[in-house]
């Protein structure tokens, strides 16, 4: 069965939730006690609102605030605490095997904002280690990490995946997941070069091991695409990390480069979105003239496409179907650099040939129209 | 063993935070995870910035002269635990001693309602980690299981 997906936006527990971990005073403690009541703990508290309560327990400690629910509370920080400490020592393993080899390195999402901006090993729970490294030295990477024993799933050497796919999960023996990206997003397919992120990328040392990690306009702008990109699972925790990003007294926000990548790759729909949401609700300190900025800017009509395609598909794609054929065409959009309908649609099936690795042209109009047909029909069942 | 006045954390084998009054200790080699209680925290805390548990120990019985034997024989019990387990070596340089007037202050508040320190250990990590820290913990929260208290 097919999951449903949820938005990224929280439902009203959450919503609570998130300001109990993040704000302090009055609208914290007002919060926190709408949402004790309107959730129990035992039975409530999806996997989203799961992965806040290192945070919670943080927030509530430093008011401080004692109730029957802290000790619980205290024990998923420890939790929590213990399983980042063991991802942290093992991530040093990695980046220490890949600068052997001479590979650049920059860690991505969880362990970069844990050292930056939550600057806490436990709040910020994580499941797996991502690292990012030059597209130029992806192969390379890939083919030092099976050499030294990690296994992915998928063929990845060749280069329709290279250029269309924006990491892949590799797995060792120990059952430690790493996602190995070459690209941040995958709104960087066609558009990134060496440089772009890695140029104002700042240093961080993660188990001893120097690397470098996004900058911090980078780092906000990464984490409110791929958060607002809708999941299975509430992906609420983009709203904490995004809060304590623009929020930290640390770190300096170059809020002229966040736009100029969000145009860049265009995904000023999700930058507007998400800052709205933060402004609107969290009343995070977005400086007026960027964020008015931002809110005039016209997204294309092909950036709508996606936009709007994502929201429906979110990463979960059943084949064969006819949104499968509308998320491959959103996939085509990200990457053309063709203009005007008929070149776009010419261009469409000369990706598909890419895509299916030579098959011709007559095929795929084939198997594609097949599919829309059956779906047509299907749908007029259900209708009927 | 033999007592040393210039011990420092094992890092990065061993690595450690205080909260709320309690420090949370993971040796990264072996996968052993440790909770040391008020007592025990303060006199961490104490060795981690000056590298000198006697100085604690001189601290706390000049608070406490009435308990004075205990509190050296428990400290000095205590901080052979934490070298035998490995969270504590000996450093080979000298520690340079930053401030340490508050941490002063909460060893001679502990030394006035003196209470052992202990060293609560946990060795199997895997199985910790599939605890469920909602469901299957006691009343003091992870990592302390319904059924180990059941057993007890």
């Amino acid at each position: 069965m097919k999951p449903s997906l949820r938005s990224p936006f929280p439902t009203n527990e959450q919503e609570l939730l998130l300001k109990a971990c993040l704000l302090s005073g009055e609208l914290m403690q007002t919060s926190y006690n709408f949402w004790k009541s309107l959730v129990n703990i035992e039975t409530d508290v999806e996997h989203g609102s799961f992965r806040q309560l290192p945070l919670l327990y943080l927030n509530l400690n430093r008011h401080p605030i004692n109730d029957e629910l802290m000790p619980r509370l205290k024990g998923m920080y420890r939790k929590s605490w213990s399983n980042n400490q063991i991802l942290f020592f093992k991530m040093g393993q990695v980046l220490r095997l890949l600068h052997q080899k001479g590979i650049r390195t920059m860690v991505l999402k969880g362990v970069a904002l844990s050292l930056l901006a939550y600057k806490n090993f436990a709040v910020r729970p994580m499941a797996d280690m991502d690292i990012m490294v030059p597209v130029s030295q992806a192969n390379l990477t890939i083919d030092w990490l099976k050499q030294n024993g990690w296994k992915s799933s998928v063929e990845t050497n060749d280069e329709y995946y290279l250029n269309h796919s924006k990491s892949v999960t590799l797995i060792n023996d120990e059952n430690t997941e790493l996602d190995l990206h070459w690209y941040p997003l995958d709104e960087c397919f066609g558009i990134m070069h060496d440089e772009m992120f890695w140029d104002k990328a700042v240093t961080m040392t993660v188990s001893g091991e120097n690397t470098l990690a996004l900058c911090p306009a980078d780092e906000l702008l990464l984490t409110i695409v791929h958060g607002l990109m809708p999941n299975v699972e509430p992906p609420i925790r983009w709203i904490a990390d995004s809060y304590i990003l623009i929020t930290s007294k640390d770190l300096k926000i170059d809020w002229e480069r966040l736009v100029e990548y969000a145009k860049k790759l265009s995904v000023i729909i999700q930058v507007k979105e998400g800052l709205k949401y933060l402004k609107v609700n969290f009343s995070a300190p977005i400086p007026e003239d960027i964020y008015n900025r931002i809110q005039l800017i016209k997204p294309s009509l092909a950036d709508r496409i996606l936009y709007n395609q994502g929201k429906r598909r979110g990463v979960y794609v059943y084949h064969p179907s006819f949104e499968k054929i509308l998320s491959v065409y959103a996939d085509y959009l990200k990457n053309t650099t063709h203009k005007g309908m008929v070149s776009q649609h010419i261009g469409f099936l000369k990706f598909m040939r890419q895509r299916t690795k030579g098959k011709n042209y007559f095929r795929i109009l084939v198997y594609y129209l097949s599919v829309l047909l059956k779906s047509n029909r299907k749908q007029n069942k259900t209708g009927a | 063993m033999e007592l040393h006045n210039r011990l420092k954390v094992n890092t990065p084998n061993v690595v450690h935070e205080t909260i709320d009054g309690e420090t949370i200790l993971l040796d990264l080699n072996t996968g052993n995870y440790y909770s040391l209680d008020g007592t025990g925290a303060v006199i961490w805390e104490f060795i981690d910035k000056t590298g000198n548990y006697e100085k604690a120990i001189e601290i706390m019985t000049a608070a406490n002269s009435a308990e004075s034997d205990i509190i050296d024989s428990t400290v000095k019990q205590f901080t052979e635990e934490l070298l035998t387990e490995k969270l504590m070596v000996i450093a080979e340089n000298e520690i340079t001693s930053p401030d340490v007037t508050e941490l002063e202050k909460k060893l001679k508040e502990i030394a006035l309602n003196f209470k052992a320190p202990a060293v609560c250990k946990y060795t199997d990590m895997q199985d910790l980690l599939l605890l469920d820290p909602i469901h299957e913990v006691d009343e003091k929260g992870w990592p302390e299981s319904r059924e180990t208290q059941a057993n007890e």
